[in-house]
């Protein structure tokens, strides 16, 4: 077995606020191999871009805290790490770029200088040799007339060029790992396909591992190996993209895949929409966290919190009391069962 | 860019004009007039009418204003005065014309450069800069004398208290911003509060009793002065004599100006600092890896030092025309004691030329603060 | 009198410079609020008054054992509020408190005020002209000659000889009509003729106003062909005093250095004056940071706003070896009437015109409770507006009338009936002078005890004196006028109440016999026109004081006015640095006697 590029053991990444505890992330075991394009699905709050702040330990104290839990990559702790060598691993090891572009950028700095800024603190080369690295950079995320642009200023990029810009400073320093925060949300529908195009074809050629973070199944399918579904919290449910998309195992999961926009026209004729809101992450609720939206839900629902446990023979797993009894696959999202938006 | 100056000039002369009209009127709307503490004086009566002419106080208004106006910007005063500068600059033009029209050769540049040096050295050696703002009707002469021998003394007064300000205030705000809620964020910010919330009256009053007055009871020392720029026997000093007696009277004065601006400054950096430290521009400078100085010294404080070029530039402006109350606690003589006695005086002349003057000052200062603004954020473009 | 006045005006001037600020800001700009704090101070001098006369009961100097000899050497510095806008005493903003108070170091002139005994004293003649002494002398035409002779060793500070033609250069500077300066009094010289040491003029009429005639002698050789209006603003021509003018650091203070060429000695020590080296006028506009420095001896002689709490303050520093004067001034406050129809524009139900409703007044206002509330009791209540110049003179003429809010209430009641109006009284003055404001207080209680309806319609200063005044529109108002020693003064009083002089040409905004605005006059108005012209066309003392005395009883007994009190002077100096320092309450002030000034610490 090679060994794995991130392991993730019981982390639980709590914030205080003035109305309490928030358990934002709480108690999440989850593995990335090399090369391995994860994709992490949920609703806003259900813990995944703090999974992925987590990672980078650029959670705030004193408001955020990761109470207990490892972040072992290649082998190492990061929560051991100082902050001097946590610095070369950001950006360096493992790059991260995020949701809306037309913010991630410092508008002050030409983009040249924010490139050869991140190039130079972590390759040893000169400043001459670094602009060649980023021009090659945007280059390679196809920024026509790189040299030229490199002078330019973030706002006279578009946003889907800013995003193209943010791939290039996250893989010019060649990281093992990409993590890569919603980062087409705020594009346009074509702009976004050409821009996960454009990760995918990055991402294989050089075998970066992306944790990918979305709430769009319909990207996660075309980009990954593997789904991590996360609620409130906690992960409930993982596996291949295959098995999860074609063999459900949580209601959850089940309910998201039903909202999906398919392309193909297959369950255009209804859409389907999860009932209820997410539980406050403040006041979670006794036993499993989505029986109150959950339509199968029975009497252990409500008093146990089910653990998540390997299901069927490949690598799925799940967090569901009934997963074995429910045969989610057979259920048609197009029926009639489903209940209405209560608001 | 220049489209854009001339622009904003030429509101601003607009501005200028409306300000003129709107003060103009409101001072006469105010009640009283120049003359009134001699009316009490019934042998005065005849004098009074003499000056109503004179001063032409007996024409209506609009006419006081078109006449008070033309003064203003009559540039015969300065024709007058610049009777060199305006030749050899005209005799320069003219000789130019000349030389390009009828005697082309090699030597055309060697000539307008000659000629051009002698014309600029002659101007700016010199050129006067005065106009016709008329005459004080408290009978201190002539009203650009009367303001120009005061802005030196504002000057001084300003810049330093703008200096302290600066130095503690910003640096300030940005610690504060940086430790957020620490123990030394809510002194700052008690402090600034404090600052804000005491009339600036009480803290010079509170100083001079403090500093100047107990300060030198306990310690026998004389560290500063209640009142005034320099001692009496200033011309005789030493240059360390100078300096130091210089600083024994400024550093009441601007403290207490400074005090409320340093607040202000603080509070507006913490405020901005925080605002660019929760950007998502500095979670991808912290998620590049760069270390936390290079953060905030690199990527936050650029960003957070724009809003603050405005705000200084407009304290600039409001200098020029003095720190009114401070400058009567302190005896010092700048312009904002000059105004103060030209209200209480009914001095239109005084009053109108110093309320102009700031104006001007802030239609100036909104300008650079403008182009400083566009130096200092790509983003802003002039059209 | 410089006063810490929260002014209308001033707030709203520095409300406006802040609207023009934020008005002039065309782009969106944080402004800074420094600017527009409420408290502020002003430099003017409460609207200034009108000259009168006095001869005060000579004070008892105290008697200190006068060391025979005086060091020279050393300065003084002076703190006051105000600036002078100009050091020219002769053109307008000449005026001003300031002006003379530093005029005092380097100018003299025919007569001085004596600031003990408050009597003229000759300053650069060898003694003030009388009928007695016959220096004044009424012609058989009617007209009156006046002659000077100047002393002998009276000279200019470059050793110059002060001559005739520097008194006749004096004249005709005043009276060149291409210069804005006060010309009354001099207009009626109809002939002039100068001597060597010797001056002479003419006056159309006999006029007691002589007496305070050529009060400054211009240097004819150093002022003759320079732009008289323009050039002396901010220097001085050569001094004829014991100091001259030094420096002017504009803003900040007045130096003057010592005239070696003076020309007086000490007739107590023999020695020549003055005896400082110089003084520096420091200029502290706040009141506040004026006593501020006085403590902290940065200024050696202050003259501060006289109020009760700035007197206490100042008399704590006695032990330390400050000095305090308090004494009673020459600015008298009083009631009055409004006589013109102009009044019903304040109240329609005004009675002034009916004497039993002044009678009302002049038996509600208890004086006693004014001056214990306002004055601490440190002065007693005036009962005759003679007392402020000359309590020798004066006839108590208002002690026939007392406080009973029973008789008031009568003599209201006898009002209502006569007039058959519904009586009221409307009270104005200024808002911002606080023991007004405390007088309108005190009034309402005094009022409501005679049952007489009252109503207080205070306004700012500005407005008060530059338009109510001007036009008449108060009913029952008050403020107040300075006196200043010498006969002409007193007779100069009486002009307020010239049923021939209403304002804008004349100085009785009483409207007290003018029936041209719809006042009343009558026998006794006309009385007094005669009494006061007759005032004017004589320079018999012994008829004058006959005249004065007439003229006192008729504003009395009609209740033309009602006199309160008069305000309180003070002067406070470090007795351990300057010695020689006596205050004058005259207009002459705290600088009279400045040759006399010695430093006691060396």
């Amino acid at each position: 077995m090679t060994e794995k590029l991130l392991k993730i053991e019981d982390l639980r990444t709590y914030f205080s606020t003035e109305e309490g505890v928030v358990r934002a992330v709480d108690g999440i075991s989850f593995d990335l191999e090399p090369g391995e394009r994860r994709g992490v699905v949920g609703e806003s709050g259900s813990g995944k871009s703090v999974t992925a702040m987590s990672i980078m330990r650029l959670i705030e104290p004193p408001a955020g805290e990761i109470v207990t839990g490892t972040i072992e990559f290649k082998g190492e702790n990061l929560l051991e790490l100082g902050e001097d060598e946590m610095q070369a691993i950001r950006g360096g090891k493992i790059a991260m770029i995020f949701q809306d572009p037309m913010t991630a950028l410092n508008p002050v700095y030409t983009i040249g200088d924010q490139l050869v800024e991140t190039i130079m603190l972590h390759q040893h080369v000169s400043k001459k040799d670094a602009r060649g690295i980023a021009i090659k950079a945007l280059e390679d995320v196809q920024i026509p007339n790189a040299p030229a642009r490199l002078e330019d200023y973030p706002h006279q990029f578009s946003g889907g060029m800013r995003q193209r810009v943010m791939i290039a400073m996250g893989l010019s320093c060649n990281p093992d790992l990409l993590i890569a925060d919603e980062p087409t949300t705020a594009l346009d529908v074509t702009t976004q396909a050409q821009i996960m195009d454009l990760m995918l074809k990055l991402a294989e050629d050089r075998g970066t591992a992306v944790l990918l973070i979305t709430h769009d199944l319909g990207v996660v399918a075309g980009f990954c190996d593997t789904i991590q579904v996360m609620y409130a919290g906690g992960i409930v449910e993982e596996g291949s993209v295959e098995d999860i998309f074609h063999n459900p195992q949580h209601p959850y999961t089940w309910g998201l895949l039903g909202s999906m926009t398919r392309l193909d026209g297959k369950h255009r004729a209804r859409l389907h929409s999860i009932a209820g809101a997410p539980p406050s992450v403040i006041d979670l609720p006794v036993g499993c966290r989505f029986r109150p939206r959950c339509e199968f839900a029975i009497d252990i629902c409500g008093r146990v919190l089910p653990a998540i446990r390997p299901i069927g023979e490949g690598d799925q797993s799940v967090a569901c009391h009934r997963a074995e009894e429910l045969d989610l696959k057979t259920l048609d999202v197009d029926v009639d069962h489903t209940k209405e938006v209560a608001s | 860019m220049l489209a854009y100056i001339t622009r904003r000039l030429v509101y601003g002369l607009v501005t200028l004009l409306a300000l003129s009209v709107i003060v103009f009127t409101l001072l006469q709307a105010s009640g009283g007039g120049p003359l009134d503490r001699l009316k009490l004086n019934p042998r005065m009566q005849p004098f009074i009418q003499q000056l109503t002419e004179q001063w032409g106080l007996d024409q209506p208004v609009w006419k006081q204003y078109t006449t008070w106006l033309k003064n203003y910007v009559s540039v015969q005063e300065f024709a007058v005065h610049n009777a060199i500068p305006i030749i050899a600059i005209v005799g320069a033009a003219v000789a130019t014309f000349l030389i390009v029209k009828f005697v082309r050769s090699q030597w055309t540049g060697t000539y307008l450069l000659g000629i051009w040096s002698v014309a600029l050295y002659l101007a700016l050696r010199n050129v006067t800069i005065r106009f016709n703002w008329g005459i004080s009707f408290q009978g201190a002469g002539d009203v650009w004398d009367l303001v120009f021998s005061r802005t030196g003394a504002t000057f001084r007064l300003g810049f330093t208290a703008l200096a302290i300000a600066l130095i503690i205030g910003i640096p300030l705000g940005i610690y504060q911003a940086i430790r957020q809620y620490s123990f030394f964020d809510q002194l700052g910010t008690i402090g600034a509060f404090l600052a804000f919330s005491t009339p600036i009256f009480i803290i010079g009053v509170g100083l001079q009793i403090v500093m100047a007055l107990y300060l030198e009871r306990w310690t026998g020392v004389k560290l500063f002065y209640v009142a005034g720029m320099n001692s009496p026997g200033y011309p005789d000093m030493s240059i360390v004599g100078k300096i130091a007696d210089t600083a024994q009277h400024l550093t009441l004065p601007a403290i207490s100006i400074a005090l409320i601006s340093l607040a202000g400054y603080a509070r507006f950096q913490r405020a901005s600092m925080l605002e660019v430290l929760h950007s998502d521009y500095l979670r991808t400078a912290k998620a590049k890896g760069l270390p936390r100085r290079k953060v905030v010294i690199k990527h936050a404080l650029r960003n957070a030092m724009i809003p603050i070029v405005t705000l200084v530039s407009l304290d600039v402006a409001f200098m020029i025309g003095g720190a009114i109350i401070t400058e009567s606690i302190f005896g010092w003589p700048g312009v904002g004691r000059l105004y103060i006695t030209a209200i209480g005086t009914v001095d239109y002349p005084v009053v109108m030329a110093i309320v102009m003057v700031i104006g001007i000052g802030i239609v100036v200062m909104n300008l650079v603060a403008d182009i400083l603004y566009g130096v200092m954020d790509p983003r802003v473009r002039y059209d | 009198m410089n006063t810490l006045w929260r002014s209308r005006k001033v707030t709203f001037m520095v409300l406006l410079i802040a609207f023009a600020l934020v008005a002039a800001a065309c782009s969106s700009a944080n402004d800074d609020a420094g600017g527009t704090e409420e408290t502020t101070t002003t430099t003017t001098a409460a609207p200034a008054e009108e000259t009168t006369t006095t001869t005060k009961a000579p004070e008892t100097t105290t008697t200190t054992e006068a060391p025979l000899q005086r060091p020279y050497g050393g300065e003084a510095i002076v703190g006051d509020a105000q600036e002078p806008p100009t050091l020219n005493g002769f053109v307008p903003g000449g005026d001003n408190f300031i002006v003379g108070i530093i005029g005092q170091t380097y100018a003299a002139g025919v007569y001085e005020i004596d600031g003990y005994t408050l009597e003229l004293l000759p300053e650069l003649v060898t003694e003030l002209p009388t009928v007695a002494n016959g220096g004044v002398v009424v012609n058989d035409d009617g007209t009156m000659t006046v002659k000077y002779t100047i002393r002998d060793e009276a000279v200019w500070e470059d050793g110059t000889p002060i001559s005739g033609d520097d008194f006749q250069f004096t004249l005709d500077t005043i009276m060149d009509p291409d210069l804005p300066i006060g010309k009354s009094t001099y207009e009626d010289i109809i002939d002039s003729v100068a001597g060597p040491k010797t001056f002479e003029y003419t006056l159309a009429q006999p006029t007691v106003l002589y007496e305070l005639l050529f009060g400054e002698i211009l240097p004819k050789h150093a002022i003759e062909g320079t732009a008289f209006e323009a050039d002396w603003n901010e220097t001085r021509w050569v001094s004829n005093g014991p100091f001259k003018f030094e420096s002017w650091a504009k803003g900040e203070s007045v130096t003057v250095v010592r005239n070696d060429n003076y020309w007086k000695t000490d007739p107590e020590t023999g020695q020549q004056l003055p005896y400082l080296d110089s003084i520096t006028f420091k200029f502290i506009p706040e009141s506040e940071s004026l006593i501020t420095a006085f403590k902290a001896r940065e200024v050696d002689v202050i003259q501060p706003d006289p109020n009760t709490e700035v007197i206490e303050t100042l008399q704590a520093l006695e032990p330390d070896g400050a000095r305090v004067e308090v004494l009673s001034g020459p600015v008298w406050e009083h009631l009055n009437f409004q006589f013109s129809d102009a009044r019903f524009e304040m109240n329609a139900n005004s009675c002034n015109e009916d004497y039993n409703m002044r009678l009302a007044v002049a038996q509600t206002v208890d004086k006693r409770v004014l001056t214990d509330e306002i004055l601490a009791g440190q002065v007693e209540p005036l009962e005759s507006f003679v007392d402020a110049f000359s309590p020798t003179l004066s006839q108590e003429a208002w002690a026939q009338y007392s406080v009973d809010n029973g008789a008031a209430a009568e003599s209201y009641a006898k009002a209502v009936e006569a007039t058959g109006k519904e009586c009221s009284v409307t009270f104005s003055t200024t808002s911002n002078n606080d023991a007004r404001v405390k007088m309108s207080e005190l009034f309402v209680g005094m009022f409501e005890a005679s049952g007489i309806p009252y109503t207080n319609e205070l306004q700012d200063s500005s407005l008060f004196f530059g338009e109510t005044l001007d036009n008449g529109q108060w009913d029952l108002g008050e403020w107040a006028w300075v006196g200043s020693p010498g006969l002409s003064g007193l007779v100069g009083i009486f002009d307020i109440w010239d049923p021939e002089a209403p304002p804008p040409d004349g100085g009785n905004y009483y409207r007290w016999g003018v029936e041209a605005e719809g006042a009343y006059s009558d026998e006794a108005s006309a009385r007094f026109a005669e009494v006061r012209d007759e005032m004017n066309a004589t320079v018999d003392e012994g008829e004058l004081l006959a005249l004065i005395n007439e003229g006192e009883n008729i504003i009395a007994d009609n209740l033309v006015i009602i006199p309160l009190y008069a305000r309180l002077v003070t002067a406070a100096v470090w007795d351990d640095e300057v010695g020689g320092f006596k205050h004058n309450p005259t207009q002459a002030g705290h600088t009279w006697n400045v040759e006399f000034w010695y430093r006691t610490d060396i």
